[in-house]
């Protein structure tokens, strides 16, 4: 009889556990109903990719990939940025084509490399969902259509800010002991002369709303345009939308085709442009000679850059720093063999 | 000899003085405005350090980190997003000890400018 009291309290205790992991608390906000849109492969033609396919949440909202795969796994042309950090964004898409958040949230929608699916549509089966029509009009009384499908994405967007680093730790609080000495040393050379990343990386997010050629356009193998497809300005050719740094230490790989695998490949492509890329076309001027940064410095500089990670990612950092570890060695010994 | 002494005396006074005037930097702390930007509430913070450097914040998010100086009521700053070796000048009018406003006298740095000039900043615990 004792036995089946305690099968029984336990088969209750389970399905109390389950119930309430698997209930979903239901949005109330704008950005709430975002996030599950977000997460939600019903805005693509398959049905089988979201939104965070591509914008891992784990690696701050960015991928892993160079560039990543739409539906029917097509290829995209440019890696995915972040999407954490935009409220103070002034343009959005490497080559700046959005200027606004409501904008850019329906064009991977669309995108035929991307989700493909056109906006019509999409709202044609939110307004199927019986879900979805009672979310939406929970949160703006009124069916879902494009302008509150645009909304609610963006609104989700704004939510993803992060000021937690532990450079905003030691600046603000005075925590000293917040990042290493490593990490203070690379922010002044951040700010300082002989590095001069401020120049273009300033702002909260430690970028600005300008566009710059960092010579990844040669119109040979590098033959990605930029913002110049935009513009329409043959002087734009090349120039790309200056990349955020917070959280940058755990969304590799970089630029806009992803063509740097480390943060340590970055700073020795601005440390030397013109080893990695001869021939660019209408590199910056800022970075017409070579900075000629120590070993040390150049470690300085990635130490400056991950401690911009947001506390949240804390674990995620010290993963990849292993794994980058662990190639590092295995490049030295193959080298050595 | 006594006159010696008197003026040591005297000229020790007046240094502890110009001494007490340096510790006494009210600035010294954390400041905050808030504003409403684009229908968000936006927070805009500066740490000023007593070794004279200060960082900037928006939304709590460190962005700048610089050199200041007080004299008297006006504030000589600098950063190098706003130009090397380029140093902005400003009034700064305390009320009470607990809030202040920044009055531009000469800053090329827009930026900067239209982030401090005649806005009021509470400070921080």
């Amino acid at each position: 009889m004792k036995k089946l009291y305690i099968i029984l309290f336990l088969a209750g205790l389970v399905l109390v556990v389950a119930q309430s992991a698997f209930t979903d608390t239901e949005p109330k906000t704008a950005a709430e109903l975002g996030r599950k849109l977000f997460f939600d492969p019903i805005l693509s033609k398959t049905k089988k990719i979201s939104c965070a396919s591509c914008h891992k949440e784990e690696f701050a909202f960015a991928d892993t990939s160079a560039v990543s795969l739409g539906v029917r796994n097509q290829k995209g042309v440019r890696n995915t940025p972040s999407a954490m950090n935009m409220k103070l964004q002034a343009a959005f898409f490497w080559d700046g084509r959005a200027r606004t958040l409501e904008q850019q949230a329906l064009m991977p929608i669309e995108n035929p490399i991307e989700m493909d699916l056109p906006v019509k549509t999409a709202v044609w089966r939110l307004n199927n969902s019986k879900i979805y029509r009672d979310l939406f009009q929970a949160v703006f009384q009124e069916t879902p259509d494009q302008h509150n499908l645009a909304k609610t994405l963006a609104e989700f967007e704004r939510s993803l800010e992060t000021s937690d680093s532990p450079l905003d730790d030691w600046l603000l609080n005075d925590n000293e002991s917040a990042v290493s000495a490593s990490a203070k040393r690379g922010y002044a050379l951040f700010n300082g002369t002989k590095a001069n990343c401020v120049q273009c990386h300033f702002g909260a997010d430690f970028n600005n709303t300008e566009f710059r050629s960092i010579g990844l356009y040669d119109g040979k193998t590098l033959r990605d345009s930029g913002r110049a497809a935009i513009t329409k300005r043959p002087e734009d050719l090349g120039k790309f939308k200056i990349g955020a740094l917070r959280n940058v230490a755990i969304t590799p790989p970089y630029m806009h085709n992803g063509m740097f695998k480390s943060l340590p490949e970055v700073i020795d492509y601005y440390n030397d442009p013109g080893k990695v890329v001869p021939h660019a076309i209408r590199r910056d001027t800022l970075l017409a000679k070579p900075m000629n940064l120590t070993e040390q410095e150049k470690t300085d500089l990635v130490s400056f850059m991950e401690a911009l990670t947001d506390k949240r990612f804390a674990g995620k950092l010290q993963q990849l720093k292993k794994v980058q570890t662990t190639i590092k060695k295995v490049k030295l010994t193959n080298s050595k063999l | 000899m006594k006159k010696i002494i008197l003026s040591c005396l005297l000229a020790l006074v007046v240094l502890s003085a110009f001494k007490l005037t340096d510790g006494s930097n009210l600035l010294v702390g954390r400041w905050e405005n808030t504003r409403i930007i684009k229908g968000s509430k936006m927070s805009l913070i500066g740490n000023f350090k007593a070794d004279g450097s200060y960082s900037g914040f928006i939304n709590k998010k460190a962005f700048v980190t610089g050199k200041y100086q007080l004299k008297h009521d006006t504030l000589y700053i600098g950063d190098n997003t706003c130009g090397l070796n380029y140093v902005g000048i400003y009034k700064v009018e305390f009320f009470k000890k607990d809030s202040l406003k920044f009055h531009v006298i000469q800053d090329t740095c827009q930026g900067r400018r239209e982030g401090t000039d005649n806005f009021l900043f509470r400070k921080l615990k």
